[in-house]
């Protein structure tokens, strides 16, 4: 008897709270952010650390409230099996069906090339936060795109920029046999004959992805008698190509200038068989390049807990655009795309990695990005990094001008 | 014009020889377990991906002792071999070619994921062992003392190991018999499954053991099996499957073809080795020294 008095009035009682609450429950409504990544598969080593990133951000920010007034983060996390077909279903479906506001993710380029075409049709916000071809903001951009990282011009360029500084005379060039090699390479070379004069091309090498053995490469240069060789070669082909070099006493004869490879993905497992004084490019450095040293720390302590290695570039990009994101929707005071673009282009953002700016006319962030030289440091088992150049986005990123050039050129080639 | 046959010509000779070395070591195995079990086994590479890894394991292990592992890591990846032969394949060798071949692939996914649960998916390096991390001076050109001292000697005793074995001793002539004639062997007196089970232990030895050779040279990671096998059956369709003397052929026209492509053409230098795969197809389909496949379909 009693229980059902007690239900006769607990039942009215929860529907009228049920009714009451979604104006409030509006207002506290999460935003929800789609994250779009390769986590299977070999990829996931790089994405892993990325996702973390995100979510020790967005823990501290709604730790400290939310953002919009009290609105938390939340992730609805897919794997797109680094394949751009997946990708591309994936984003509808967390747009669609997930109903998240906005998408960030992607690795690889031509999955952030596919996913960007979609963001476009549907007028999402698609924030590229590893991948790094320029088309995505230069030639293929379009409003509902923006980037949280450096891009391929950036890396080639500051290479080239700190280069120039150096009296090397003759280049010889090496990458990998597909579009980012052929990219890179392009970018350095036409940035430091603008930045030098009476630089001189020896020769390119092509060696296809996942090649095994360098060794006719390595001879061919070492022949040519080159002051430098420039190379995007990166991964498991860079450690190969370094290791064989140096067997071949190259390191001795000749200046290296290695994109990529002044990042911990390379330099720890190399350990000591990186050879001192490879000129070696990279967005961050755990222990260098923050501008923000205190906050730096915390991330770190945070995020060795949590993954169990110190981060490398990916996984602090992870963490400073989930900031950047949520500074613009309290500037927006909307999760709604056109609301978050509007108020991220054109503005500055203060990071950890420095003061930047997400460009007005293509979304693309100015992170800085650096070369410097490799050294044995008498603490770590690994190298690290002196004489470093600094170069700002805007000093290497293409300017304005040169992008809606590209873009002329690209529509023009389509049509 | 002698500095260029002395520094360049004889240079890029010697790199051709490497590569061939190199890939010779992987692709005999291959080439063996196909001229008798008759199975183009896609998870050879598996093999030489575990060689590699189990050397970072032991050299991990032993704070940098070398040597034993390449003789450790090969017999370890035996073991897996052997299982994968009586467990998976054995059933199966009276199939159509297809459900072999798709079985192997599966093998591949498999050893594929389990790398990763293993060791991370992370690039891996072995050091070069002490003593072997530089160059020596042959004929006034610096080459890396590893290749000279360890992988060309590995590769020539590979070549005249597997020869005197499968010419001179009878364990040997009973396997070049089954090449040849496996239900007459059989009729024979020949325990046909036991043979099957030790040539593909040997088979899985050989790609343990090149990759076990190689590991110093380059990085390890999941994957280093798919990059490796495109090469390998370019290699020993080229110089005939089954064939152990074309495998050989195959692997120095390949590395001697690299090396003076980049040379020469560095745009085209995969392409050459293509190109001459396809005219070989055409001409001789067996491969150069392969036997004619009699009746078809």
């Amino acid at each position: 008897m009693r229980r059902r008095t007690f239900s006769k009035i607990l039942v009215p009682a929860i529907a009228l709270a049920l009714m009451a609450t979604p104006a409030m429950a509006a207002k506290k409504k999460p935003v929800k952010i789609g994250l779009l990544y390769a986590l299977s598969g070999l990829a996931a080593v790089y994405t892993k650390g990325t996702v973390i990133g995100h979510q020790i951000a967005a823990e501290e920010i709604n730790a400290a409230g939310g953002v919009l007034g009290g609105r938390k983060i939340k992730f609805v996390t897919r794997d797109n099996k680094l394949k751009p077909g997946i990708a591309v279903k994936e984003f509808r479906r967390l747009v669609t069906r997930d109903k998240v506001d906005f998408v960030m993710g992607v690795i690889s380029s031509g999955i952030a090339l596919a996913v960007s075409q979609v963001a476009k049709e549907m007028k999402v916000l698609f924030v590229d936060t590893i991948a790094q071809t320029a088309a995505l903001t230069g030639e293929q951009g379009h409003n509902y795109v923006i980037r949280t990282n450096t891009n391929s011009t950036v890396i080639g360029r500051t290479a080239a920029l700190a280069a120039s500084r150096q009296d090397w005379k003759k280049y010889y060039f090496i990458g990998p046999d597909y579009e980012w090699g052929h990219r890179v390479n392009a970018d350095f070379w036409d940035f430091l004959r603008v930045k030098k004069q009476g630089v001189e091309k020896l020769g390119d090498l092509w060696p296809k992805l996942g090649e095994r053995d360098y060794s006719a490469h390595i001879t061919a240069m070492l022949n040519a008698k080159p002051d430098a060789v420039f190379s995007s070669l990166w991964g498991g082909d860079l450690i190969a190509f370094i290791k064989q070099a140096s067997a071949y006493g190259f390191f001795d004869k000749i200046q290296y200038i290695s994109t990529g490879g002044g990042d911990l993905d390379i330099l720890k497992p190399l350990g000591k068989e990186m050879p001192d004084g490879v000129m070696a490019t990279y967005l961050y450095a755990f222990d260098t390049s923050p501008v923000k040293q205190a906050e730096n720390k915390k991330f770190i302590a945070e995020f060795k807990k949590r993954a169990g290695y110190i981060p490398k570039s990916g996984d602090i990009i992870g963490y400073v655009s989930t900031y950047m994101l949520a500074e613009a929707m309290n500037k927006a005071g909307s999760a709604d795309s056109d609301a978050i673009v509007k108020a991220m282009r054109g503005s500055k953002f203060a990071t950890i990695l420095g003061d930047i700016e997400v460009r007005k006319i293509d979304g693309q962030a100015t992170f800085a990005y650096h070369a410097g030289f490799t050294y044995t440091h008498p603490k770590y088992p690994f190298k690290r990094l002196k004489d470093v150049t600094r170069a700002e986005g805007l000093e290497v990123l293409r300017t304005d001008a040169e992008v809606e050039k590209a873009r002329m050129e690209y529509k023009k080639k389509g049509s | 014009m002698v500095d260029f046959f002395t520094n360049v010509f004889f240079v890029q000779l010697v790199n051709g020889l490497f590569i061939a070395a190199g890939i010779y070591l992987v692709a005999s195995g291959l080439s063996l377990v196909f001229g008798v079990l008759g199975i183009l086994n896609f998870a050879h590479g598996s093999f030489y991906m575990y060689g590699a890894f189990f050397v970072f394991t032991y050299v991990g292990f032993t704070a940098g002792d070398f040597w034993p592992a390449l003789f450790i890591a090969p017999m370890v990846v035996v073991i897996l071999g052997v299982v994968m032969e009586v467990v998976f394949l054995r059933p199966i060798y009276k199939a159509d070619p297809l459900y072999q071949l798709l079985l192997t692939y599966a093998m591949v996914l498999i050893f594929g994921d389990l790398v990763k649960i293993l060791y991370g998916a992370e690039n891996l390096s072995v050091a070069r062992p002490e003593g072997f991390e530089g160059t020596v001076t042959i004929a006034g050109s610096l080459f890396p003392s590893y290749q000279i001292f360890v992988l060309l000697p590995a590769g020539f005793l590979t070549v005249l190991g597997l020869y005197l074995f499968l010419n001179r001793t009878n364990v040997g002539r009973t396997v070049r018999a089954a090449t040849q004639d496996r239900e007459m062997i059989g009729a024979l007196g020949v325990n046909v499954r036991l043979l099957y089970t030790g040539v593909f232990a040997i088979g899985a030895f050989l790609g343990g053991l090149g990759g076990a050779v190689l590991a110093p040279m380059g990085a390890l990671y999941p994957g280093m099996d798919f990059d490796v096998i495109i090469e390998v059956f370019l290699v020993v369709v080229l110089g005939g499957l089954g064939s152990m003397a074309g495998t050989a052929l195959g692997a120095l026209i390949y590395g001697e073809l690299k090396s003076f492509g980049i040379l020469w053409v560095p745009e085209l230098e995969s392409v050459f080795i293509y190109v001459l795969m396809a005219v070989v197809l055409v001409a001789r389909p067996q491969g150069l020294l392969g036997k004619k496949v009699e009746g078809g379909h």
